[in-house]
């Protein structure tokens, strides 16, 4: 079934439901409840992957995996810097807080612009983390 | 330009972006200072240029912001503006105490401009920020409320939008909780706690109203999204702002001799406020994105687009990183609070008095947006500033670190100065970045002097 015209000027939150819940998600995790929000993502996706709309599939999909890489990332990089640099070295702190807070604001600003996407119904694919997708 | 009494905010934004090049210029000398100790001692010892660099910051500011107003609510509420003379000779008067007022700090010793200003009649001098003398503090008052009257008389005779109501709210609030700096307790605790009321409580609660109502009325008119909806973030954005930033000025409680509950109040309500910056950065991405036509200003969405971005990682980000009391704690006071304080006034009021200055100017101009040409050439400066202030907040970042884990962390701790040789390099590096800053201040100014076919401003 085709996607209904939305009027972008006039409506509040055109985007289906489910799509923006799963990019909501995908921000509560990396910025109020950490872990918590991932769970719940990871329900919504298992239960909602077969049967929801293809758009809502693509923001539960894209959310759920940029989630499992960009966490991994942001602390499987930082556990490496203290363990490599050592955790009484100042430079490890440098360079570990700053690695950890400039990845997390792009992680933060990729789930930005795939909300916004979500809100307007429009696909989204979080760069290189997220999978391609599909036509 | 719908109104003609709206020209009144031309020289409040070329007052502006001059002092801006002030603020800039004194910026780089305390830079050079920071790594060439006695450079322009003892003319300008680093104490004055420091004051002059943060006062001018906060004047050019205030004009951006009364600039705005005067554009702004004669076009929200749909008439012209109370009193356009009143605006304009409100204009002389604050250009005038403000440049004296800097005079005063380069030209006269600071104990010598308090004798001569009546600070021993009612002592208000002498404190971060509010260093103004008695005179010009009494003088912003006026000029204040000469501007609150004019502007609500106007929104009072015309349509009364949330747009105008937002924008009058945090004026109003501006001037205000601006009164607690002629309150000055002989008790150090008391100063300081009441000080936050002018300094937090302006740039965590009432400004921020202020820059959404700005964004708003920019965002309404270059994407042609309804009214309506872009009202609704508004109203969402002021109560996250409100909600988290008052009782939020508690993480400038710590460690001053206030009671203990102010850790756990500040800590909580402060790593909240990153929201309502969040919520500016979808709010501004999604009324960008829903837009059907391309304005022709192309440089002003930009500018609006990288406030909410560059609000959301210098008042938010940079903010959490050093908020909870346990954290403060070591950082209290650091050149992480400098990295924070360079990129959250950037991205938050700098960023926001240049959007509508972008949007407003060609206008004001007569026509409804600059060559194509010229439009590059502003582009080009958003870059050049924002990447350099990008990189200054992370050399300060690299520095502050460095400076807490040496002075504060280890377990042989450097004094100050043997710290400060430490994070030499950082220094330098950020002063290169802040010439980067400066070239791009430059390429801003001249954009608006580079000529080519301009949008043609099409009237009924």
């Amino acid at each position: 079934m085709p996607e209904p015209e939305h009027d972008l000027l006039k409506e509040d939150l055109p985007g289906p439901p489910l799509a923006v819940a799963a990019e909501s998600l995908f921000l509560v995790n990396l910025m109020i409840a950490p872990g918590l929000a991932f769970v719940i993502l990871v329900v919504l996706w298992w239960r909602h992957r077969l049967s929801a709309p293809a758009l809502a599939r693509n923001h539960l999909k894209q959310t759920v995996v940029a989630s499992l890489w960009g966490g991994g990332l942001l602390v499987g990089v930082s556990v490496a810097v203290f363990l490599l640099g050592g955790f009484a070295n100042p430079w490890s702190w440098v360079v570990g807080v700053l690695y950890f807070v400039c990845f997390h604001a792009m992680l933060i600003l990729f789930g930005v612009i795939g909300l916004n996407r979500a809100m307007l119904a429009r696909p989204y694919r979080f760069p290189i983390i997220g999978p391609k997708l599909v036509e | 330009m719908k109104y003609t009494s709206q020209s009144v905010a031309l020289p409040y934004f070329i007052a502006a972006i001059g002092l801006f090049v002030g603020q800039i210029v004194f910026g780089l000398a305390m830079g050079l200072q920071y790594v060439v100790g006695d450079f322009l001692f003892p003319e300008i010892p680093f104490n004055v240029a420091r004051m002059v660099h943060t006062n001018l910051l906060i004047v050019w500011l205030l004009f951006g912001f009364m600039g705005a107003a005067y554009y702004l609510i004669p076009e929200e509420a749909e008439t012209e503006l109370y009193s356009p003379k009143l605006a304009l000779l409100m204009f002389w008067i604050f250009l005038i105490a403000g440049a004296a007022t800097i005079l005063g700090y380069l030209l006269v010793d600071y104990a010598t401009l308090a004798e001569m200003t009546g600070n021993n009649i009612l002592a208000t001098m002498g404190r971060e920020f509010l260093e103004q003398p008695l005179l010009t503090k009494i003088g912003i008052v006026i000029v204040a409320l000469a501007f609150l009257f004019n502007i609500s008389m106007t929104m009072l005779k015309g349509r009364k939008t949330v747009i105008s109501i937002v924008m009058l709210l945090g004026l109003w609030g501006l001037a205000i909780f601006f009164l607690f700096s002629f309150y000055n307790p002989g008790n150090l605790v008391k100063d300081k706690f009441y000080w936050w009321w002018v300094v937090h409580l302006w740039v965590e609660g009432v400004w921020e109203l202020i820059m959404a109502a700005m964004l708003a009325f920019v965002l309404i008119k270059v994407t042609g999204v309804d009214r309506e909806v872009i009202e609704k973030w508004l109203y969402v954005i002021i109560t996250l702002a409100l909600v988290t930033g008052l009782i939020g000025t508690g993480h400038h409680y710590f460690w001053i001799g206030t009671p203990g509950y102010w850790q756990w109040w500040g800590s909580i309500f402060s790593a909240l406020e990153p929201i309502p910056f969040f919520a500016m950065t979808v709010f501004a991405f999604n009324m960008v994105n829903r837009r059907r036509r391309e304005h022709p200003n192309k440089a002003a969405v930009l500018w609006a687009l990288g406030t909410g971005v560059m609000a959301f990682l210098g008042a938010g980000v940079w903010g959490f990183l050093h908020t909870l009391a346990p954290v403060n704690f070591y950082t209290h006071g650091s050149q992480i609070t400098a990295a924070h304080g360079h990129m959250a006034f950037y991205g938050a009021y700098v960023l926001v008095v240049l959007t509508i200055i972008s949007y407003a100017m060609p206008l004001l101009r007569g026509r409804a947006a600059n060559s194509q040409r010229a439009q590059v050439v502003e582009m080009w400066s958003f870059w050049l500033m924002t990447i350099s202030m990008v990189f200054i907040t992370l050399f300060l970042t690299a520095a502050g670190i460095l400076q807490v884990w040496l002075q504060r962390v280890s377990d042989t701790p450097m004094p100050f100065m043997q710290v400060q040789d430490q994070i030499n390099l950082f220094y330098w590096m950020r002063l290169w970045a802040g010439v980067v800053f400066a070239v791009g201040l430059v390429t801003y100014v001249t954009s608006f002097f580079i000529k080519g076919e301009s949008k043609p401003l099409i009237t009924p």
